[in-house]
Protein backbone atom coordinates (compact mmCIF):
# COMPACT_ATOMS: atom_id res chain seq x y z
CA UNK A 1 0.00 0.00 0.00
CA UNK A 2 2.75 2.37 0.93
CA UNK A 3 4.37 1.99 -2.70
CA UNK A 4 1.46 2.41 -4.42
CA UNK A 5 0.74 6.14 -2.77
CA UNK A 6 4.30 7.12 -3.14
CA UNK A 7 3.82 5.77 -7.18
CA UNK A 8 0.51 7.95 -7.20
CA UNK A 9 2.30 11.19 -5.35
CA UNK A 10 4.93 10.64 -8.02
CA UNK A 11 2.00 9.97 -10.82
CA UNK A 12 0.46 13.31 -9.78
CA UNK A 13 3.98 15.83 -9.61
CA UNK A 14 4.32 14.57 -13.43
CA UNK A 15 0.68 15.70 -13.98
CA UNK A 16 1.52 18.83 -12.18
CA UNK A 17 4.63 19.24 -13.75
CA UNK A 18 3.22 18.53 -17.64
CA UNK A 19 0.16 20.93 -16.89
CA UNK A 20 2.94 23.59 -15.43
CA UNK A 21 4.57 23.89 -18.29
CA UNK A 22 1.98 23.42 -20.72
CA UNK A 23 0.74 26.41 -19.21
CA UNK A 24 4.19 28.57 -18.76
CA UNK A 25 4.71 27.71 -22.85
CA UNK A 26 1.40 28.73 -23.81
CA UNK A 27 2.13 32.91 -22.32
CA UNK A 28 4.27 34.86 -24.21
CA UNK A 29 4.85 37.16 -21.76
CA UNK A 30 7.22 39.79 -22.74
CA UNK A 31 11.11 39.60 -21.14
CA UNK A 32 11.45 43.24 -20.28
CA UNK A 33 8.79 45.93 -19.15
CA UNK A 34 8.97 49.49 -19.56
CA UNK A 35 7.64 51.09 -15.76
CA UNK A 36 4.87 53.80 -16.50
CA UNK A 37 4.64 54.72 -13.09
CA UNK A 38 8.33 56.05 -13.41
CA UNK A 39 8.40 57.07 -16.83
CA UNK A 40 7.83 60.67 -17.16
CA UNK A 41 8.08 61.97 -13.52
CA UNK A 42 11.91 63.15 -14.41
CA UNK A 43 10.72 64.75 -17.64
CA UNK A 44 7.27 65.78 -16.34
CA UNK A 45 9.03 68.35 -13.90
CA UNK A 46 11.81 69.31 -16.42
CA UNK A 47 9.31 70.23 -18.88
CA UNK A 48 7.74 72.24 -15.92
CA UNK A 49 11.27 74.56 -15.17
CA UNK A 50 11.84 74.90 -18.74
CA UNK A 51 8.02 76.08 -19.61
CA UNK A 52 8.40 78.78 -16.10
CA UNK A 53 11.83 79.61 -17.52
CA UNK A 54 10.64 80.54 -20.71
CA UNK A 55 8.22 82.74 -19.86
CA UNK A 56 10.64 84.36 -17.98
CA UNK A 57 8.59 84.24 -14.42
CA UNK A 58 10.75 81.87 -12.69
CA UNK A 59 14.21 83.67 -12.80
CA UNK A 60 12.24 86.67 -11.39
CA UNK A 61 10.69 85.33 -8.56
CA UNK A 62 13.44 83.61 -7.10
CA UNK A 63 15.28 87.08 -7.41
CA UNK A 64 12.10 88.43 -5.47
CA UNK A 65 12.55 85.51 -3.05
CA UNK A 66 8.61 85.21 -3.96
CA UNK A 67 8.45 80.88 -3.20
CA UNK A 68 4.90 81.46 -2.45
CA UNK A 69 3.80 82.68 -6.17
CA UNK A 70 6.28 79.76 -7.40
CA UNK A 71 4.10 77.18 -5.16
CA UNK A 72 1.30 78.65 -6.95
CA UNK A 73 2.89 77.99 -10.56
CA UNK A 74 4.15 74.96 -9.95
CA UNK A 75 0.63 73.37 -8.39
CA UNK A 76 -0.84 75.05 -11.98
CA UNK A 77 1.69 73.12 -14.31
CA UNK A 78 2.38 70.21 -12.41
CA UNK A 79 0.26 67.43 -12.77
CA UNK A 80 -2.43 67.05 -10.20
CA UNK A 81 -1.50 63.61 -7.97
CA UNK A 82 2.48 64.76 -8.09
CA UNK A 83 4.06 65.88 -4.69
CA UNK A 84 7.20 68.43 -5.04
CA UNK A 85 9.65 69.82 -3.01
CA UNK A 86 12.19 72.67 -5.22
CA UNK A 87 15.22 74.13 -3.94
CA UNK A 88 17.03 76.81 -5.36
CA UNK A 89 21.00 77.03 -5.19
CA UNK A 90 23.52 79.92 -5.97
CA UNK A 91 26.17 79.49 -7.79
CA UNK A 92 28.33 79.23 -4.84
CA UNK A 93 26.61 76.25 -3.56
CA UNK A 94 24.06 78.19 -1.13
CA UNK A 95 20.85 77.10 -0.60
CA UNK A 96 18.46 80.31 -1.55
CA UNK A 97 15.37 79.22 -0.54
CA UNK A 98 14.55 79.52 3.44
CA UNK A 99 12.08 77.94 3.62
CA UNK A 100 10.11 74.42 1.75
CA UNK A 101 8.70 75.02 -1.47
CA UNK A 102 6.45 71.87 -1.93
CA UNK A 103 2.52 71.22 -2.14
CA UNK A 104 2.64 69.73 1.52
CA UNK A 105 5.77 67.73 1.64
CA UNK A 106 7.05 65.11 -0.60
CA UNK A 107 5.40 61.82 -1.15
CA UNK A 108 4.53 59.06 -3.47
CA UNK A 109 6.06 55.37 -4.48
CA UNK A 110 8.27 57.04 -7.17
CA UNK A 111 10.39 59.60 -6.64
CA UNK A 112 13.07 61.52 -8.82
CA UNK A 113 15.17 63.98 -9.03
CA UNK A 114 15.86 66.79 -11.94
CA UNK A 115 18.14 69.82 -11.85
CA UNK A 116 17.77 72.70 -13.81
CA UNK A 117 20.67 75.64 -14.62
CA UNK A 118 19.01 78.80 -14.52
CA UNK A 119 20.30 82.10 -15.87
CA UNK A 120 17.92 85.27 -14.77
CA UNK A 121 18.10 88.40 -16.77
CA UNK A 122 19.00 91.41 -14.55
CA UNK A 123 21.84 93.00 -14.71
CA UNK A 124 23.85 91.09 -12.11
CA UNK A 125 23.17 87.75 -14.23
CA UNK A 126 21.98 85.57 -11.18
CA UNK A 127 23.11 81.87 -11.91
CA UNK A 128 20.78 79.15 -9.78
CA UNK A 129 20.77 75.36 -9.61
CA UNK A 130 16.84 74.47 -8.97
CA UNK A 131 16.27 70.95 -7.62
CA UNK A 132 12.98 69.77 -8.39
CA UNK A 133 12.09 66.85 -6.59
CA UNK A 134 8.75 65.29 -7.95
CA UNK A 135 6.99 61.91 -6.15
CA UNK A 136 4.04 59.87 -7.46
CA UNK B 1 -9.65 5.00 4.39
CA UNK B 2 -9.03 4.79 0.47
CA UNK B 3 -11.20 7.55 -0.34
CA UNK B 4 -8.83 9.51 2.44
CA UNK B 5 -5.94 8.40 0.59
CA UNK B 6 -7.46 9.70 -2.49
CA UNK B 7 -7.71 13.03 -1.34
CA UNK B 8 -4.36 13.19 0.06
CA UNK B 9 -3.08 12.47 -3.14
CA UNK B 10 -5.35 15.18 -4.77
CA UNK B 11 -4.37 17.56 -2.04
CA UNK B 12 -0.26 16.84 -2.43
CA UNK B 13 -0.78 17.04 -6.07
CA UNK B 14 -2.01 20.56 -5.87
CA UNK B 15 0.59 21.65 -3.78
CA UNK B 16 3.06 20.12 -5.65
CA UNK B 17 1.57 22.39 -8.81
CA UNK B 18 1.10 25.61 -6.86
CA UNK B 19 4.92 25.05 -5.43
CA UNK B 20 6.32 24.30 -9.24
CA UNK B 21 4.01 27.53 -10.43
CA UNK B 22 5.63 30.03 -7.81
CA UNK B 23 9.26 28.67 -8.28
CA UNK B 24 8.50 29.20 -12.07
CA UNK B 25 6.71 32.86 -11.48
CA UNK B 26 9.68 33.91 -9.04
CA UNK B 27 11.92 33.05 -11.81
CA UNK B 28 10.31 34.76 -14.29
CA UNK B 29 10.44 38.11 -12.28
CA UNK B 30 13.36 37.87 -11.48
CA UNK B 31 14.58 37.13 -15.61
CA UNK B 32 12.44 40.36 -16.24
CA UNK B 33 15.12 43.68 -17.52
CA UNK B 34 13.63 46.62 -16.10
CA UNK B 35 13.83 49.19 -18.30
CA UNK B 36 13.68 52.85 -16.76
CA UNK B 37 13.65 55.49 -19.90
CA UNK B 38 17.20 57.79 -18.86
CA UNK B 39 17.28 60.00 -22.43
CA UNK B 40 13.26 61.12 -21.94
CA UNK B 41 13.93 64.51 -21.52
CA UNK B 42 17.29 65.27 -23.39
CA UNK B 43 15.84 67.48 -25.99
CA UNK B 44 13.99 69.47 -22.86
CA UNK B 45 17.54 69.66 -21.27
CA UNK B 46 19.39 70.47 -24.69
CA UNK B 47 16.44 73.88 -25.05
CA UNK B 48 17.15 74.93 -21.71
CA UNK B 49 21.38 75.08 -22.35
CA UNK B 50 20.01 77.12 -25.12
CA UNK B 51 17.51 79.19 -23.19
CA UNK B 52 20.30 79.28 -20.63
CA UNK B 53 22.85 81.13 -23.06
CA UNK B 54 20.17 83.27 -24.24
CA UNK B 55 19.80 84.97 -20.81
CA UNK B 56 23.54 85.26 -20.22
CA UNK B 57 23.92 87.18 -23.44
CA UNK B 58 20.54 89.44 -22.82
CA UNK B 59 21.44 89.66 -18.78
CA UNK B 60 25.09 91.26 -20.22
CA UNK B 61 23.72 93.69 -22.56
CA UNK B 62 21.29 94.61 -20.31
CA UNK B 63 24.08 95.51 -18.14
CA UNK B 64 26.80 97.10 -20.09
CA UNK B 65 24.11 98.90 -22.39
CA UNK B 66 23.48 100.91 -18.89
CA UNK B 67 26.68 101.33 -18.38
CA UNK B 68 28.77 98.82 -17.26
CA UNK B 69 31.87 97.53 -18.90
CA UNK B 70 32.19 96.26 -22.21
CA UNK B 71 34.27 92.82 -20.79
CA UNK B 72 30.81 92.02 -18.62
CA UNK B 73 30.18 90.10 -21.45
CA UNK B 74 32.49 87.49 -21.86
CA UNK B 75 33.21 87.23 -17.98
CA UNK B 76 29.29 86.10 -17.83
CA UNK B 77 29.71 83.76 -20.40
CA UNK B 78 32.79 82.36 -18.51
CA UNK B 79 30.39 81.96 -15.86
CA UNK B 80 27.87 80.47 -17.97
CA UNK B 81 30.19 77.64 -19.00
CA UNK B 82 31.68 76.88 -16.00
CA UNK B 83 28.57 76.28 -14.03
CA UNK B 84 27.06 73.66 -17.18
CA UNK B 85 30.32 72.36 -17.11
CA UNK B 86 29.72 70.78 -13.20
CA UNK B 87 25.96 69.17 -14.69
CA UNK B 88 26.61 65.84 -15.83
CA UNK B 89 22.74 64.71 -16.39
CA UNK B 90 23.60 63.26 -19.16
CA UNK B 91 27.09 63.24 -19.42
CA UNK B 92 29.98 65.74 -19.53
CA UNK B 93 29.12 69.25 -21.62
CA UNK B 94 31.12 70.62 -23.13
CA UNK B 95 30.21 74.40 -24.36
CA UNK B 96 32.64 76.39 -27.16
CA UNK B 97 31.93 80.46 -27.26
CA UNK B 98 32.88 82.78 -29.88
CA UNK B 99 32.07 85.84 -30.04
CA UNK B 100 30.84 87.85 -32.88
CA UNK B 101 33.53 89.60 -34.07
CA UNK B 102 32.21 90.80 -38.03
CA UNK B 103 31.70 94.22 -38.54
CA UNK B 104 29.17 95.69 -37.45
CA UNK B 105 30.40 93.72 -34.10
CA UNK B 106 32.95 93.90 -32.02
CA UNK B 107 33.98 91.70 -29.32
CA UNK B 108 29.97 90.01 -29.56
CA UNK B 109 29.10 93.64 -29.17
CA UNK B 110 26.87 96.63 -31.51
CA UNK B 111 25.96 99.98 -29.94
CA UNK B 112 24.37 102.07 -32.64
CA UNK B 113 23.09 105.42 -30.93
CA UNK B 114 24.04 108.11 -33.71
CA UNK B 115 21.77 110.44 -35.29
CA UNK B 116 20.75 108.38 -38.21
CA UNK B 117 16.99 107.54 -36.78
CA UNK B 118 17.88 103.84 -35.61
CA UNK B 119 19.10 103.15 -32.59
CA UNK B 120 20.71 99.79 -31.81
CA UNK B 121 22.25 97.68 -28.76
CA UNK B 122 22.94 94.46 -29.71
CA UNK B 123 25.48 91.42 -28.58
CA UNK B 124 26.02 88.23 -30.80
CA UNK B 125 27.75 84.67 -29.98
CA UNK B 126 28.23 81.50 -31.42
CA UNK B 127 27.82 78.00 -29.44
CA UNK B 128 28.88 74.87 -29.79
CA UNK B 129 27.89 72.13 -27.20
CA UNK B 130 29.81 68.86 -27.10
CA UNK B 131 27.31 66.40 -24.68
CA UNK B 132 28.87 63.18 -24.22
CA UNK B 133 27.73 60.37 -21.75
CA UNK B 134 26.22 57.40 -21.61
CA UNK B 135 23.84 56.57 -24.70
CA UNK B 136 24.01 60.29 -25.33
CA UNK B 137 26.10 61.76 -28.25
CA UNK B 138 25.51 65.55 -29.02
CA UNK B 139 27.22 67.72 -31.24
CA UNK B 140 25.03 70.95 -31.56
CA UNK B 141 25.98 74.45 -32.83
CA UNK B 142 23.03 77.39 -32.70
CA UNK B 143 24.01 80.88 -32.51
CA UNK B 144 22.45 83.67 -29.70
CA UNK B 145 21.89 87.30 -31.26
CA UNK B 146 19.73 89.30 -28.74
CA UNK B 147 18.67 92.80 -30.56
CA UNK B 148 17.03 95.94 -28.92
CA UNK B 149 16.07 98.63 -31.84
CA UNK B 150 14.79 101.65 -31.59
CA UNK B 151 13.58 103.65 -35.04
CA UNK B 152 12.47 107.67 -34.45
CA UNK B 153 10.56 109.67 -37.59
CA UNK B 154 9.16 112.96 -37.32
CA UNK B 155 9.13 116.35 -38.55
CA UNK B 156 7.53 119.79 -37.67
CA UNK B 157 5.38 122.21 -39.05
CA UNK B 158 5.78 126.16 -39.05
CA UNK B 159 2.89 127.68 -37.19
CA UNK B 160 4.31 131.09 -38.08
CA UNK B 161 7.11 133.41 -36.48
CA UNK B 162 9.34 131.07 -34.78
CA UNK B 163 6.33 128.69 -33.54
CA UNK B 164 7.05 125.01 -34.38
CA UNK B 165 4.79 122.00 -33.93
CA UNK B 166 6.58 118.55 -33.58
CA UNK B 167 5.27 115.08 -34.19
CA UNK B 168 7.63 112.07 -34.26
CA UNK B 169 6.77 108.01 -33.91
CA UNK B 170 9.14 106.19 -31.66
CA UNK B 171 9.07 102.30 -32.53
CA UNK B 172 10.47 99.58 -30.23
CA UNK B 173 11.60 96.66 -31.41
CA UNK B 174 13.25 93.18 -29.64
CA UNK B 175 14.88 91.09 -32.56
CA UNK B 176 12.86 92.83 -34.91
CA UNK B 177 9.56 91.86 -33.40
CA UNK B 178 8.23 95.04 -31.99
CA UNK B 179 7.78 95.24 -28.02
CA UNK B 180 7.08 97.02 -25.37
CA UNK B 181 9.11 100.17 -23.62
CA UNK B 182 9.44 100.22 -19.61
CA UNK B 183 10.17 103.76 -20.58
CA UNK B 184 11.02 106.52 -23.10
CA UNK B 185 12.39 109.93 -22.64
CA UNK B 186 12.57 112.19 -25.18
CA UNK B 187 14.82 115.74 -25.34
CA UNK B 188 15.24 118.03 -28.02
CA UNK B 189 17.98 120.83 -28.63
CA UNK B 190 16.16 123.97 -28.56
CA UNK B 191 19.41 126.04 -28.07
CA UNK B 192 22.59 124.28 -27.50
CA UNK B 193 21.15 122.16 -24.36
CA UNK B 194 18.89 119.29 -24.66
CA UNK B 195 15.46 120.48 -23.18
CA UNK B 196 12.46 118.05 -21.59
CA UNK B 197 9.44 118.81 -23.61
CA UNK B 198 7.07 117.50 -20.63
CA UNK B 199 6.11 120.62 -18.99
CA UNK B 200 5.53 122.17 -22.23
CA UNK B 201 1.73 123.36 -22.27
CA UNK B 202 0.65 120.87 -25.14
CA UNK B 203 2.88 118.23 -24.85
CA UNK B 204 1.13 114.73 -25.91
CA UNK B 205 2.13 111.00 -26.28
CA UNK B 206 0.05 108.08 -27.65
CA UNK B 207 1.09 104.90 -26.35
CA UNK B 208 -0.59 102.59 -28.82
CA UNK B 209 0.10 99.51 -27.06
CA UNK B 210 2.18 97.81 -29.16
CA UNK B 211 5.65 99.24 -29.23
CA UNK B 212 4.49 102.24 -31.02
CA UNK B 213 4.92 105.70 -29.52
CA UNK B 214 3.58 108.89 -30.68
CA UNK B 215 4.98 112.46 -29.31
CA UNK B 216 3.59 115.96 -30.46
CA UNK B 217 4.43 119.34 -28.48
CA UNK B 218 4.71 122.86 -29.98
CA UNK B 219 7.44 125.81 -28.82
CA UNK B 220 9.31 128.57 -30.28
CA UNK B 221 12.54 127.40 -31.89
CA UNK B 222 14.50 129.47 -33.87
CA UNK B 223 16.54 127.54 -35.87
CA UNK B 224 15.51 125.24 -39.22
CA UNK B 225 17.17 122.07 -37.80
CA UNK B 226 16.07 120.60 -34.32
CA UNK B 227 17.57 117.42 -33.08
CA UNK B 228 15.98 115.22 -30.88
CA UNK B 229 17.02 112.34 -28.48
CA UNK B 230 14.98 109.56 -27.29
CA UNK B 231 16.06 107.66 -24.65
CA UNK B 232 14.37 103.96 -24.15
CA UNK B 233 14.59 101.18 -21.78
CA UNK B 234 12.86 98.42 -22.95
CA UNK B 235 10.38 95.55 -21.38
CA UNK B 236 13.60 93.54 -20.55
CA UNK B 237 16.02 96.30 -19.52
CA UNK B 238 18.14 96.84 -22.75
CA UNK B 239 18.68 100.54 -22.63
CA UNK B 240 18.98 101.89 -26.37
CA UNK B 241 19.39 105.66 -27.42
CA UNK B 242 18.78 107.12 -30.81
CA UNK B 243 18.78 110.84 -32.44
CA UNK B 244 17.55 112.50 -35.32
CA UNK B 245 16.95 115.68 -36.84
CA UNK B 246 13.74 117.16 -37.38
CA UNK B 247 12.83 119.84 -40.51
CA UNK B 248 10.01 121.08 -41.76
CA UNK B 249 7.61 118.80 -43.41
Amino acid sequence: MTKRGAVHIIDAFLASLVIATALLSTVQAPLSEIQPETQGLSATGYQTLLSLDESDSLGQLIVDENWGEIEQLLNIFLPTGLSYNLTVIDENGKRVNDRPVSNGGLRGYNIESVEYLLVVETRFCHLYRIRLQVGR
Amino acid sequence: MKARKGQVLVVAALAIALTILSVQSFLYSLSKQRITPQNDYLSEYLLSINQGSKHTIAASLINISNSGVSTNLASNLARWTAFLVDDYQFGTPIITITLETSSPYSDGLRFEWGATGTGISSACSDFNLSLSGRDVEVNWDYSVNITSKVTCRGEYTDLGGTSKRFDLIVNVYNEEEPCLADYVILHYNKTTTWENPTNLMDYFVTDYGNGTYMYSFTDDIDKTQIPVRIQVVDLRGVYIRVEQTLVEN
